[in-house]
């Protein structure tokens, strides 16, 4: 192969927290709502989980918006992967997200006005629910789609050169 | 009220109680003291109460009325002149009252019209009758009179009375005769009236049934507002459903006793799960509050013991215009998704999109493995 994948360490290390604070954010999100998880049981722990949510929505939008720094600012020359603008889109797309979070567990914070605008409370609400199955897919379409478009497709990690 | 051996501080007294047991804004107590003043002395405002499509649950509610009471309403502070269920008189003599009120609006007697159910529009309104119209029928080989429909009764009393009050969701908004609404033909009140008199005032009270407090509260209002009682003439303030803000101006969800779980997550899930102290919120089993508006979380019902969610049954959203037909299953919640022929919860929305990204995701997998004949040359280093 001429062309290799070339990934710069940065953007592994903060697509690895984006990954990882997504999932959280998903998982926290989704205790909420229970459509696969039961949620947790008590108002105290159930209060907890929702603060677990909001420190890392902050972590996933901020994660996000350097990501987006990185690849349409810095933009280092050695790095060529496929499928970048997908995952810029999907960095872009996190922070609507985020804001939409930020309104459902602060619905009287700053963003009162972005309540009201998607028409109240529950709305929102019902609003978020959707985002977090929306973030769910698309994240897991684009890790399917960045597999299938890489050298080791359809395995799973690399073979290495002495096999 | 000298007459009545009361003061004039015990009167007033009595307004401020009446004022704040409706819920009526403080500003409204010098025009509620007038207002029970004038009825209390002379020229009771005379009210017609009729009754179509509905189960008569608004009247049995408006019973319920504690202060004032009903009695001391019906008689002292209002001249009902025609209620079926509550009048004495029967056939020919209770028709005349109607008529007897009807006479003396043309002359300087105004008369509040309040409607009870929805109009029948089908089969020429046959669907509900009351009373002798003109002209004779033959049954059964027999002629009798031509009965009166609902709707020939609103055609004659609508244009002459001062308001018309829709008292309950059904009259209101059609409720449920409405929600299947081709059977008879059930039309709303104010839509009905609209096609009689263009111009007139339809005040709508929503509920399955009305809360007595808004029934009275919302004639008090009416009355004030029209100029029919001293006080002054003021602006009723109506929302886009033509109901009175002071009873439906704030949403059940935000003062309900069960929003903290709600904003907490913490969802009754299971029937069986009816733990008194944990209270948890019911958005999952159908409850509607999160769209209604209306004041029975600080009203309560029954003399303020209880309302349906303080009771453990979720709201049903029955002061809303949406009730029933858009808003049953009643224990099913509330539609996340609402496309064209497509209404469904987030739940199953989000399931149904994995379905389709696992199912998308499996095709192409499978073509690439069946596509690909050689395997691919493997990679090293740089590649992830």
């Amino acid at each position: 192969m001429e062309e290799k994948n070339r990934v710069p360490g940065p953007v592994r290390s903060m697509y690895a927290v984006y990954l990882g604070a997504l999932a959280l954010v998903l998982y926290s999100g989704f205790c909420r709502f229970h459509p696969f998880v039961s949620g947790w049981r008590y108002p105290w722990s159930m209060e907890l989980m929702n603060l677990f949510n909001f420190v890392m929505g902050w972590v996933l939008v901020l994660t996000a918006v350097v990501y987006l720094y990185y690849a349409l600012v810095v933009r280092p020359v050695e790095w060529k992967e496929p499928l970048g603008v997908f995952r810029i889109a999907i960095a872009a797309l996190t922070v609507p997200f985020f804001l939409v979070l930020f309104a459902t567990c602060r619905p009287r914070g700053w963003l009162n006005g972005l309540v009201n605008l998607l028409g109240g409370p529950i709305r929102l609400f019902k609003t978020y629910e959707l985002a977090l199955w929306f973030m769910l897919l698309l994240n897991v379409i684009y890790v399917y789609a960045r597999w299938a478009s890489s050298e080791r497709f359809p395995r799973l990690f690399a073979v290495k050169k002495s096999e | 009220m000298t007459g009545k051996s009361v003061t004039r501080r015990q009167f007033l007294r009595h307004a401020g109680a009446t004022a704040a047991m409706l819920g009526l804004s403080e500003a409204l107590i010098p025009q509620l003291a007038g207002a029970l003043q004038q009825l209390a002395t002379s020229g009771k405002p005379a009210v017609i109460w009729i009754q179509g499509q509905s189960c008569t649950g608004c009247s049995v509610s408006f019973l319920n009325s504690n202060y004032p009471s009903v009695a001391d309403l019906v008689i002292n502070k209002l001249s009902v002149r025609y209620h079926p269920t509550l009048m004495a008189g029967t056939g020919r003599t209770a028709v005349q009252a109607i008529e007897d009120t009807v006479a003396g609006a043309g002359e300087g007697q105004p008369f509040v019209l309040v409607a009870e159910g929805p109009v029948p529009t089908a089969e020429d309104g046959h669907y509900c009758t009351f009373g002798l119209g003109d002209g004779t029928k033959t049954v059964m080989d027999k002629t009798v009179p031509n009965d009166k429909t609902y709707a020939q009764w609103l055609d004659e009393l609508a244009p002459a009375a001062a308001a018309v009050i829709a008292n309950g969701n059904c009259a209101a908004f059609g409720g449920i005769p409405g929600a299947n609404a081709k059977t008879t033909g059930a039309t709303a009140i104010s839509e009905y009236v609209k096609k009689v008199d263009a111009k007139k005032t339809v005040i709508n009270v929503g509920g399955c049934p009305s809360h007595p407090d808004w029934f009275v509260g919302t004639v008090m209002e009416a009355l004030i507002s029209l100029g029919l009682l001293p006080g002054g003439k003021g602006r009723l303030s109506l929302d886009k459903y033509g109901r009175s803000r002071t009873f439906f101006g704030q949403l059940i969800h935000e003062n309900c006793e069960r929003r903290p779980a709600f904003d907490a997550g913490l969802f009754l899930q299971d029937w069986n799960q009816q733990d008194p102290d944990m209270k948890l919120c019911m958005f999952k089993k159908g409850c509607k509050g999160p769209v209604t508006y209306a004041d029975c979380c600080v009203r309560r019902w029954n003399s303020k013991v209880s309302w349906c969610v303080g009771a453990g049954a979720p709201c049903h959203g029955c002061a809303e215009p949406t009730f029933y037909q858009e808003l049953a299953p009643l224990y099913e919640p509330l539609a996340n998704v609402s496309l064209p022929g497509v209404s469904t919860s987030a739940d199953i929305a989000g399931w149904v999109a994995a379905g389709a990204t696992a199912v998308g995701i499996g095709a192409h997998y499978l073509y690439k493995q069946l596509g690909e004949k050689e395997p691919k040359e493997s990679s090293e280093g740089g590649e992830r």
